[in-house]
């Protein structure tokens, strides 16, 4: 059975392309979300193995509030029935310092900038998050 | 005189008794008064003395010349007694020489009568010679004397046997008187000749002398009468004359002392400062007094003690070693003492009294000269000492000393006033240079006195504040009603604070003042007294401060709001990278994303490689708007935005960008009106700028309304001439807090990542430089969040309905 990826992102042609990589170059199964609510939901469900998040995000509100990527990885890494997923950061916000800014605010596992030169450093990437996820412990499972 | 202290009066004299030799010593020129009454005296005495010898000389002759008289009558006498006696009788007589016989008695008898005829003869004798003219003898002898009672035969023992022998060849009497205890007599010869001439005997005859005396006596105390006389006239003359020469002296000096004193008094009142004043003052009292020899000694208040300030006709040994002991009951300097007992002090250099021996020798002063120290005394206090000197033979008598004193209370007259000038001219200097006004007031509020800096303040242009009252010079307060300043006054009895100053032509200044009463020497309430200053210049000043900190705050203010503005527009600026940058790296994204799914083939149709290579195009043509967007605004920035301006109707403009929209707003479900009048909406414009502008309003109105409608009107305004175009939505509104952060650069509403709306956030601003460029202005309101918006554009209008001009602007056209 592949294993399952979310990712949240507003703009179509990205995420579009994100599952076009995923799925044709690497064995994944993708769902395209921008609601923070359904990422939660599945993640807790169990059915999720990774998630990748966009930082901008148009049109994502929680709990009746507009949030960003940010926001909604630190709400998953805060929640225990959710922070055992990772989440990767795929964002075109790419100054000098985001990334080190973006991981400590956030809380997420990995980050990588847009534009994404290479698709094969992508997954490689997934990879290893879901490799090293594999030795964690759901909480559920505790 | 009154400013003799009164301790000084007790030794004092009165000048109107003359003096009588009690001036020592005359100026120089003029003989003492000692002198001339000597001098006089001696002229007297000479005088009386040759006028004495000349009396004697006469009155000698005279009684030499009655004596010759007497003989004479006493010869005669004894001349006519002898030619009465018969020579025979005398013969028989002297031939018996006895006492018998008639011949005797006959003779006696006629010597008897002749005796007994002239009263005066005390005694009447013949005598005859003895031998060879030896011893004479009596003949006979008729006396009065009992006691003396001779007889014949006797020896002749009586004075004048010269004349007695002379008497042979003629009368003669004896020189001189003759004198027993029974008076004096001059006795008288003569011979009694025979018929052949020659003498046989002698006829004596004594005469009492008492009728010679007596006329001889007469005329001796006649003469000593005349004498006396001749030397009274003589005394009284010189007496006169001396006293005429003395008064005139003393006239002379009396003119002399007075001219001095003028002198002194003039240089008490003329002299400027006390050098000059001593000088003076020392030269007029040695004139005056005839002393030449002077030192003056000041005390000084602090120390107490006396310091050299003047001398005269001192030299410089003397000075020096004129050095006074501090003033005390045991003071040895005869100055300190004078100046702590307050009354002159005369002493000698040489007995002790006086510290003053001078070791070199002064000029007219001789060693050990007298002193005499008087001191200046002013409110029982000694001032100074004036101390003079005289040669060691010259005493200082009490006029000298009255005089002296009188002197140095002139001289302390002339310090004081100068001391006062000196302080009057000080306190005048005050007065003139203060700026503060000082105004005298009576108890009426009568002007007595300005200072200048008053008069300057508050005058006319005569300089004067004749005839002007307190009330009308100051005021309490401005106020109607308000109370005169007198009244303030004789209510609280001063006034301290802020007055209005009224001056002569009418002008009004703040001053600060006090009012105080004044009190004079007797403790009576005399008069106000104004001290005050303007303080306008101080006004203005502190409203220039007030001013001016307004200023600074303002400009603080400013600062503090530039520098949050430049806080914020480099934080805009950063934020602004970091989203150009995001919005750059979103299309790449795609464009090298779905370009590498095409290198490696990825697709599985080719109607998906077609899929991919337009969503690489579409991305980039996105890409392209943006990097169009970052140009315009660097041409913003760079005030580089070429516009080609024309006149023109912007009605077919704003109808074309309205088409452009129509679709995505159909796609969203919101309405889109257009409103525009029907004739030309005449302006200035660059038709494709301008449709940058609505495209930019219109996509914004579009984009942030999801539901409701979004509207835009066009029309003529009439007054100002101006063409509106409103924008109108009923979108999401802008926060009030935001309104002002819309057309600045850089800038987005929401600056956070969850951003629901994309773009550069550089519209707006770019809008509003185009606006501006047409000649234009553009304000956006919304009542708030969630509201709806309205922006609105207004152009200057061109003519109404005229003709599309075919030349530009030249103002225009220079940008």
């Amino acid at each position: 059975m592949s294993q399952r990826i979310l990712i949240v992102e507003d703009d179509p042609m990205n995420a579009k392309l994100f599952q076009l990589v995923l799925t044709r170059k690497g064995n994944y199964t993708i769902q395209i979300t921008e609601d923070p609510s359904f990422v939660i939901r599945e993640i807790q469900a169990g059915t999720v193995d990774l998630v990748i998040m966009d930082v901008s995000l148009s049109n994502s509100q929680l709990e009746g509030l507009p949030v960003d990527g940010l926001q909604i990885t630190r709400r998953l890494k805060r929640d225990p029935t959710t922070r055992h997923v990772p989440v990767l950061l795929a964002t075109a916000h790419a100054m000098k310092g985001s990334k080190e800014k973006f991981l400590k605010e956030s809380g997420a596992d990995d980050y990588i900038s847009k534009p994404i030169v290479s698709a094969d450093e992508l997954l490689r990437r997934i990879e290893t998050l879901i490799s090293k996820r594999g030795h964690a412990v759901p909480p559920a499972d505790r | 005189m009154g400013a003799f202290p009164p301790n000084h009066m007790k030794t004092g004299k009165s000048r109107s008794k003359a003096p009588s030799g009690g001036l020592a010593q005359a100026p120089s020129g003029q003989p003492s008064p000692l002198d001339i009454r000597r001098g006089y005296m001696v002229m007297t005495a000479l005088a009386a003395g040759l006028a004495g010898l000349a009396v004697y000389g006469v009155a000698a002759h005279v009684t030499e010349q009655l004596r010759q008289e007497g003989r004479i009558r006493v010869a005669a006498l004894a001349a006519t007694i002898a030619a009465g006696i018969p020579a025979e009788e005398v013969r028989a007589l002297r031939a018996r020489q006895s006492e018998a016989g008639a011949e005797y008695e006959a003779l006696r008898s006629r010597l008897v009568t002749a005796r007994q005829a002239n009263p005066d003869v005390r005694r009447a004798y013949a005598l005859i010679p003895g031998k060879s003219a030896g011893p004479w003898r009596y003949a006979l002898e008729a006396g009065t004397d009992p006691t003396r009672k001779v007889h014949a035969g006797d020896l002749y023992e009586g004075g004048g046997r010269r004349e007695i022998a002379a008497a042979l060849d003629g009368p003669t009497a004896s020189r001189a008187l003759s004198r027993d205890p029974r008076g004096s007599w001059l006795s008288g010869y003569a011979p009694i000749r025979d018929p052949k001439g020659r003498a046989i005997a002698i006829v004596g005859v004594d005469v009492g002398s008492g009728l010679a005396l007596v006329s001889e006596r007469r005329f001796r105390v006649e003469t000593a009468l005349a004498y006396a006389l001749a030397f009274c006239g003589i005394a009284f003359t010189g007496f006169h004359r001396y006293q005429k020469r003395r008064l005139e002296l003393e006239r002379n000096r009396n003119i002399h002392v007075r001219l001095s004193i003028h002198r002194l008094a003039e240089a008490m009142t003329r002299a400027g400062v006390e050098s000059d004043l001593a000088r003076h003052a020392l030269d007029a009292m040695a004139e005056g007094t005839g002393f030449a020899h002077w030192a003056l000694f000041k005390r000084d208040r602090d120390k107490g003690t006396l310091a050299l300030f003047a001398t005269r006709g001192l030299n410089e040994q003397a000075r020096l070693e004129l050095t006074p002991d501090p003033i005390g009951p045991d003071s040895s300097s005869l100055a300190s003492r004078a100046a702590f007992r307050r009354e002159a002090v005369t002493g000698r250099s040489g007995d002790g009294s006086t510290r003053h021996a001078f070791a070199g020798e002064i000029a007219d002063l001789g060693q050990d000269p007298n002193v005499c120290a008087v001191p200046v005394v002013e409110h029982d206090e000694t001032t100074a000492v004036l101390q003079c000197f005289a040669p060691a033979s010259r005493r200082f008598g009490a006029e000298d000393v009255t005089l002296i004193r009188w002197m140095a209370a002139q001289l302390g007259h002339g310090l004081k006033r100068i001391q006062l000038e000196s302080r009057d001219q000080l306190l005048a200097s005050y007065m003139r240079s203060t700026d503060e006004m000082l105004v005298g007031f009576d108890l009426d509020g009568e002007v007595t006195y300005a200072n200048p800096a008053a008069l300057r303040s508050l005058s006319d242009s005569r300089g004067s504040l004749h005839g002007r009252g307190i009330n009308g010079l100051f005021l309490v307060s401005e106020r109607p009603g308000a109370a005169p300043l007198l009244a303030v006054l004789r209510g609280a009895g001063g006034f301290s604070g802020e007055l209005i100053c009224c001056t002569e032509p009418g002008t009004k200044f703040p001053a600060e003042a006090t009012v105080t009463k004044a009190v004079d020497r007797e403790g009576n309430e005399s008069a106000w007294v104004l001290v005050g200053r303007d303080i306008s210049e101080r006004r203005e000043r502190e409203h220039e401060i007030q001013t001016r900190t307004e200023q600074l705050e303002l400009i603080n203010e400013q600062l503090q709001h530039a520098n949050d503005g430049l806080a914020e527009a480099n934080r805009t600026k950063n934020e602004f990278l970091a989203n150009t940058s995001h919005e750059l790296r979103t299309p790449l994204n795609a464009v090298i994303g779905f370009a590498t799914l095409i290198e490696q083939n990825v697709a599985q149709s080719e109607e998906e490689r077609f899929s991919f290579a337009r969503s690489i195009r579409e991305s980039a043509e996105h890409l392209l708007v943006v990097i169009n967007d970052i140009l315009d605004l660097a041409k913003v920035e760079a005030g580089r935005l070429e516009l080609a301006l024309e006149a023109g109707d912007a009605t077919p403009t704003i109808l074309a960008a309205v088409e452009t929209q129509r679709a995505v707003a159909l796609r969203k479900g919101i309405r889109l009106e257009v409103e525009t009048p029907a004739e030309p909406l005449q302006m200035q414009l660059d038709p494709a700028r301008l449709r940058q502008v609505l495209l930019n309003l219109l996509g914004n109105a579009v984009k942030f309304t999801d539901k409701g409608e979004v509207r835009i009107k066009a029309r003529r305004n009439a007054s100002p001439a101006e063409i509106h175009i409103v924008v109108e939505d009923t979108g999401i509104g802008i926060a009030k807090r935001d309104q002002s952060r819309l057309f600045v650069k850089f800038s987005q509403v929401d600056g956070s990542y969850k951003r629901r709306h994309q773009g550069t956030g550089l519209g707006l601003v770019i809008t509003k430089s185009l606006v501006q460029r047409m000649g234009g202005r553009i304000s956006m309101e919304s009542e708030g969040a969630g509201l709806g918006t309205r922006v609105t554009l207004a152009f200057p209008a061109g003519p109404a309905g005229a003709q599309v001009r075919a030349e530009r602007d030249p103002c225009l056209n220079e940008s």
